[in-house]
């Protein structure tokens, strides 16, 4: 049975369990404030707030609960309970692997939707979100440890693997770029700005910091690792010193200004595209063999 | 061949995020000629329904050029002052999230003022807009609150942290600044 086990992570498996799994608990966490953001009984309610954000292509939760009431008489806030169930129900689909393109597929639609309905409250997460699900729906995700596998099992992934890993070296370069176009990210003054941002405050506090060049050289740093991703990610010699960094930056973003949600979908996208591809052993093994000898009581063949 | 123009979208969508946050931030005139036919590239209606649902038509200039000034949706009634609340931390960020798009509007508008008192062009749809939704903020922290007063007033409040030169000269306290404000009368 362990023999399953004797094998490498896929790159694949990994991309679409993780982005299933982080995208139901950015949703999951939004319960409980639900109505508050999304309902007739928001502070910014539905039939107002989707006129900023309405797309002329992309169909809003408002409009298709409107073409709907021509048909049955469903009152908004029941229909966004479908909504919820709906997508909720494809991600966990997704994470399985059960019928995996077509749940990707629902998944990424009904996200669509959702942000175009309220596209004022997205941010860096969704963008990520929305790039990883549509991978998942043009990757073969489903090849891979997967409930219901594809019938059709394509060998050859690495042209995915380089897809993703462009897109993620452009989204970095840019990323790194803009913020050389500022010249307050030249002397330390956007990250102490961004630090202190009353939206973002998490109660740790730098100050002490101020006398020292302590913002200035985290300021290029931060720079200097976007900027030269690129590069410095796709040699081999340098990429776990280049992937430690970034994975630190998403970390101190994470525990500094409590986006934990963006830090986290950037660290499974660095994860799926240069660590687990170029990983000699698979950690998955490795933790499986380190259980096992705790316990003494079983044994995995090499 | 999909992956090329795919791509191409992408890194064109980039550049025009660039240039645009660019020329916004130093208050540089935009080269129109340029920027319609990049963006003429980027109208078609096939074009437009891709990049939506790839999410290609998105820049990646996080925080930058400059990092905008952090606020929020202030409500007053007798004295009393209330912030839309949440159970979560990510409905939190969600709506600072909002918040910020609202006073990047405030702040844009009144950095032409300054600059161009005859190149002010505000959309006053957007501002009859925010009215909007002032109002169903107000009225939701109204009845939430169980206020009594039918007296309210809300509007967007900025709150700007001392910048790291001014805190080395021991300026250590956070600026409140009254953005824009509405009178609501609200009634139980």
């Amino acid at each position: 049975m362990l023999q399953q086990y004797n094998k490498k992570i896929h790159w694949l498996s990994f991309f679409r369990v993780s982005i299933a799994a982080i995208c139901l608990f950015n949703f999951l966490s939004l319960q409980p404030d639900f109505d508050l953001l999304f309902g007739t009984q928001a502070y910014a309610p539905a039939d107002i707030s989707y006129l900023l954000s309405n797309k002329s292509y992309i169909p809003s939760l408002v409009k298709i609960n409107e073409a709907l009431n021509t048909v049955l008489q469903i009152k908004y806030d029941s229909f966004l309970v479908a909504f919820r169930i709906a997508y909720t129900l494809s991600l966990i689909s997704l994470l399985i692997g059960f019928y995996s393109r077509l749940s990707a597929i629902i998944s990424l639609a009904l996200f669509v939707v959702f942000i175009n309905s309220y596209g004022f409250y997205s941010y860096g997460f969704d963008c990520f979100a929305n790039i990883s699900l549509f991978y998942c729906f043009i990757f073969p995700v489903g090849n891979y440890n997967a409930i219901k596998p594809s019938k059709n099992i394509e060998q050859n992934t690495k042209k995915y693997l380089r897809i993703l890993q462009i897109h993620i070296s452009i989204a970095y370069f840019f990323s790194g770029f803009e913020k050389i176009l500022g010249f307050n990210w030249h002397n330390g003054e956007s990250l102490w700005k961004a630090l202190h941002n009353i939206n973002y405050a998490s109660g740790i506090n730098l100050d002490f910091l101020a006398g020292t060049p302590f913002f200035l050289i985290m300021g290029w740093a931060t720079i200097v690792l976007e900027m030269l991703y690129p590069i410095f990610m796709n040699i081999r010699q340098t990429r776990k010193v280049w992937l430690f960094g970034i994975i630190g930056l998403h970390l101190s973003i994470a525990v500094l200004m409590g986006l934990t949600f963006f830090s986290a979908i950037m660290i499974i996208l660095n994860i799926a595209a240069y660590y687990i591809p170029y990983s000699n052993s698979g950690f998955e093994l490795k933790m499986l063999k380190h259980f096992f000898k705790k316990n003494n009581s079983l044994t995995i063949a090499n | 061949m999909f992956f090329a123009i795919h791509f191409t979208l992408i890194v064109i969508a980039c550049c025009l995020s660039a240039y645009k946050s660019y020329c916004e931030f130093y208050h540089f005139q935009k080269n129109t000629t340029v920027l319609n036919t990049v963006e003429k590239l980027l109208k078609p209606m096939p074009v437009q329904l891709y990049g939506d649902i790839s999410a290609c038509q998105y820049g990646f200039g996080f925080f930058a050029p400059n990092v905008k000034s952090g606020g929020c949706i202030v409500f007053e009634n007798n004295t009393n002052i209330y912030t839309p609340e949440f159970y979560g931390k990510e409905a939190k960020n969600r709506f600072s999230v909002f918040e910020c798009h609202i006073s990047d509007f405030l702040l844009k508008d009144k950095a032409t003022l300054q600059k161009n008192k005859e190149q002010v062009l505000y959309d006053s749809l957007r501002i009859k807009y925010y009215n909007l939704i002032y109002k169903a903020i107000s009225a939701k922290l109204f009845n939430q609150n169980k206020c009594v007063s039918k007296q309210s007033n809300i509007g967007f409040t900025l709150f700007e942290y001392p910048g790291l030169a001014e805190y080395r000269k021991n300026i250590r306290q956070r600026q409140i600044i009254k953005l824009y404000q509405i009178n609501t009368i609200l009634n139980n």
